[in-house]
């Protein structure tokens, strides 16, 4: 098993909604306001949120939500080294159960909603990245973000994902090959 | 590898050039909003953004919509035309309920009818120096279609209506009250669905009928001549959409589809499920079915059990969603389905959801021609072909010590499902293997992974190759027997001593133990301690070389622990001869121990026992915060140091799911 009892990482919602975990641990002070935690990360767990969900509007509704829960959980997720890493996770494990809830209907009613055209009109950048982002499965579309948007090495991307190193590898590079693919370019 | 940091080929500069676009945009609007944290002091002051979301679908809101500004709300937008212009831009349909004739001269002429009935709508008071022309409200009665001026209104949900593409605006404009010079509250997309009127109706100062509707943030008011009324239909097949209704068709969609229509010229338009704003397309008229609903409704959450061949679908994908041969539970969402050209004809499908784990589950359909349906839960005794084959059966594949099975050709790439199954006199775990785990369909895997598996007295391991991705999130199942905890790289059943059998199968890949329970359970605890936080795998007593000899301290102790980060305390306190801790509860020993992996994951721990002075103790292992509400949680055991056995080989007993404030309890 890997050894990363040391390392930046986060508790579980399962583990803090259990009644043996009732009493508030606080490791680290508190350094930051949670007003700061959300200013500085709402964007990025937006945009992270969307590549998963492929939908702007979702994505930033997903971060809200995610950073709702951090906001409940404060006190605890504050005295982690990197909270941001825990609200990370919230936010992809969100934005993939969302996507499986409503699988049946989301993709019709997302193709009837807001559009495949509009949704490359909403987003910023190369339309042409997002709809090959799109194409791919959740998963590796986290990865993508969490890389791309962020530039986290593979371990961050692992503990985010509670992966091993070689799966989260693994789904980078299959990521960047479907991508690389529908894109024509060669990814190196 | 060069995936595992950042390069800077022009492939990964251009994604990454796009994400930061992205972000940047983001991040823009995010400040430009002034969004606000979603405190405790703030939340009820906050737009939640599922509703932002929404108007982003109803309303292309300036606040998302308006690339060119990042106010909230534009009130510079140009304006709708005047209602004397609007006959140019109406559509000529006369199938409208009427709006067409919602001339001047007509509006006028029902003006005096509504003038002696009260205002039901509040004076608006937003914007700057509000001069209104006098609105005339017309009170909406009860029923779904009332008339006002001459215009049917219907509180049924509307579509914005006979707006162009090249409208100035972009769509209907909504003001504060029934007049154009009004403040403007948000400007509806030209191919909005699920406009929602409210029944109240006012006519305008030159006599055309405006319409209440329901807003994000309250009713606005919008001209009846640019909403129309729509009917419930059913979209059904694979088709293609236009913004509108001469436009080119190129935004494919998948019925079947409740929704709501309005015949065009040749084409409907139609939108799904406009409980929540959306849009509408426009599709071939033999695609969508007005009046006519997709779905019959059924029991919703009705417990049956699928058999046989199951095969879970949706209409949207030619993959299913879930195809394996057995049986498993699952709950009904209430919805029926058969092609409207096939009722009558054949059963409907039923929608199902099937839990593939707490935190998973999958609906779709099944058809009873194929799957065999039953209402209830499965059998107990197992859930699919394996109930056949009774527990701890006689077989080539039983595994005895380390050894391994499977192949590398194997697709598998995630554990699918562990379960558990109990039978008389036996429990069983069942380890499913699966495919495509990154994909919404994942499935069953014929072919077994390359897996080590190394088997004791009281405890399984099975692990697994690194293709394996399926266990990233540890978990743990209880039963009767034991515990199989399993996360990264391995699956570890930890069980009492008993006949236990370790066996294999493919078509589809799965990995069975079972263990065989004795008649009578025994006293005292010989295999593995389970308790909420910890499971010792190696307990006290497995130190011992048999009945009668005393604990050699100090004794190390393993196991699994889920503490909160990683970190475990333990605690040995003085107790009597059967057990109970004595009056004096503060510990004689204690000390903390780490696993090895965080906070939710069960961890592999060890500690070790002080050399500690004859006598009767209790070790407790387990979950325990540092500071403030002291709260443990764990598992326990108790032991004797240096004091001959009773003869009946009673060195330790468990002490299940521990949870208990300190300072200790006697009872323990």
């Amino acid at each position: 098993m890997n050894d990363i009892g040391n390392n930046e990482t986060s508790p579980s919602r399962d583990h803090l909604a259990e009644a043996d975990v009732r009493p508030v641990v606080v490791v680290h002070p508190v350094h930051n306001s949670f007003d700061t935690f959300y200013r500085r990360e709402f964007s990025k767990l937006a945009v992270l949120a969307g590549t998963v969900a492929g939908n702007r509007s979702v994505g930033e509704d997903i971060a809200q939500e995610a950073l709702s829960r951090t906001h409940k959980q404060w006190e605890k997720v504050a005295g982690l080294d990197k909270p941001g890493a825990w609200a990370r996770r919230v936010t992809i494990n969100l934005a993939i159960g969302r996507r499986r809830r409503f699988a049946s209907e989301a993709k019709a009613l997302l193709r009837l909603g807001p559009t495949a055209s509009e949704a490359a009109e909403t987003r910023r950048g190369d339309p042409s990245v997002w709809s090959a982002v799109d194409e791919l499965p959740p998963r590796q579309r986290a990865v993508i973000a969490l890389h791309y948007l962020e530039d986290r090495p593979v371990a961050e991307i692992a503990e985010i994902l509670e992966c091993t190193v070689s799966a989260a590898t693994s789904n980078l590079h299959k990521a960047r090959t479907n991508l690389a693919k529908t894109l024509g370019e060669s990814h190196g | 590898m060069a995936d595992q940091t950042p390069s800077n080929s022009p492939f990964d500069d251009r994604l990454r050039a796009t994400f930061n676009a992205e972000h940047a945009d983001v991040e823009r609007r995010h400040l430009a909003a002034g969004t606000t944290v979603a405190s405790t002091s703030s939340r009820s002051t906050r737009m939640p953004l599922a509703i932002a979301a929404a108007l982003l679908a109803i309303a292309g809101f300036a606040f998302f919509g308006n690339r060119s500004s990042d106010t909230a709300i534009d009130l510079g937008v140009a304006e709708q035309p005047a209602d004397s212009e609007i006959e140019k831009t109406l559509d000529s349909d006369d199938d409208d309920g009427g709006a067409i004739a919602a001339t001047t001269g007509e509006g006028a002429e029902q003006a005096p009818e509504a003038v002696a009935s009260p205002s039901p709508t509040p004076t608006p008071t937003v914007g700057p120096n509000p001069t209104f022309p006098t609105a005339t409200p017309v009170p909406p009665g009860g029923t779904n279609f009332d008339r006002c001026a001459g215009v049917e209104i219907s509180r049924n949900p509307a579509f914005v209506w006979g707006i162009g593409l090249d409208d100035p605006d972009g769509g209907l404009v909504a003001h504060t009250d029934a007049a154009i010079d009004a403040p403007i509250t948000r400007i509806l997309p030209l191919d909005s669905a699920g406009v929602r009127p409210t029944g109240q109706c006012r006519v305008a100062a030159n006599g055309s009928p405006w319409f209440e509707i329901l807003g994000p943030s309250g009713p606005d008011w919008v001209s009846s001549n640019f909403i129309k009324t729509a009917q419930s239909a059913c979209l059904t097949g694979e088709h293609y959409g236009a913004v509108v209704e001469d436009g080119e068709a190129t935004e494919r969609v998948f019925g079947p589809l409740d929704g709501w229509a309005i015949m065009g010229t040749e084409r409907v338009a139609f939108a799904a499920g406009i409980n929540a704003p959306t849009t509408y397309r426009w599709y071939p008229a033999d695609a969508v079915a007005i009046s006519t609903p997709c779905f019959n409704q059924s029991e919703v959450g009705e417990e049956v059990c699928l058999s046989g061949q199951v095969v879970l679908f949706n209409f949207t994908s030619p993959e299913p969603l879930m195809s394996f041969s057995g049986s498993a539970n699952a709950r009904t969402t209430g919805r029926l389905y058969t092609p409207l050209e096939d009722r009558g004809l054949r059963d409907e499908f039923i929608e199902v959801a099937v839990a593939q784990s707490s935190e998973t589950t999958i609906i779709g359909f099944v058809d009873p021609a194929a799957t065999t349906v039953t209402f209830g839960a499965c059998p107990t005794g197992g859930s699919d072909a394996l109930a056949d084959l009774p527990c701890t059966a006689a077989s080539s594949e039983v595994v005895v010590g380390s050894t391994d099975r499977g192949t590398t050709a194997s697709d598998a790439d995630h554990v699918h499902n562990i379960r558990t199954e109990r039978a008389a006199g036996c429990t069983r775990i069942v380890i499913d293997f699966g495919i495509d785990s990154t994909t919404d369909t994942d499935a069953l895997a014929d072919r077994l992974p390359l897996i080590g598996i190394d088997k004791n007295l009281v405890s399984t391991t099975i692990t697994l190759p690194a293709t394996i991705t399926g266990l990233a999130k540890v978990q743990r199942v209880d039963f009767d027997w034991g515990v199989t905890l399993y996360g990264g790289d391995q699956v570890v059943t930890l069980h009492r001593p008993g006949k236990i059998n370790v066996w294999f199968s493919e078509f589809p890949a799965r990995a069975v133990i079972d263990i065989e329970i004795p008649a009578q359970e025994p006293r005292f605890a010989s295999g593995p301690i389970t308790g909420r936080a910890a499971v010792l795998s190696q307990h006290i007593q497995t130190d011992l070389f048999g009945p009668g000899i005393p604990v050699n301290t100090p004794v190390q102790i393993t196991g699994f622990a889920r503490p909160f980060e990683a970190s475990g305390q333990w605690y040995v306190l003085a107790a009597d001869e059967s057990g109970k801790v004595l009056e004096n509860r503060e510990p004689v020993a204690e000390g903390i121990f780490p696993t090895t992996r965080w906070v939710d994951g069960w961890g592999e721990f060890q500690a070790t026992l002080p050399a500690l002075p004859t006598g009767h103790y209790v070790a407790l292992y387990g979950s325990s915060p540092p500071r403030g509400d002291i709260f443990f949680a764990g598992s326990g055991q108790y032991f004797r140091v240096g004091l001959p056995a009773d003869g009946t080989y009673a060195e330790a007993t468990e002490i299940l799911h521990m949870e208990f404030s300190e300072p200790f309890p006697r009872d323990s």
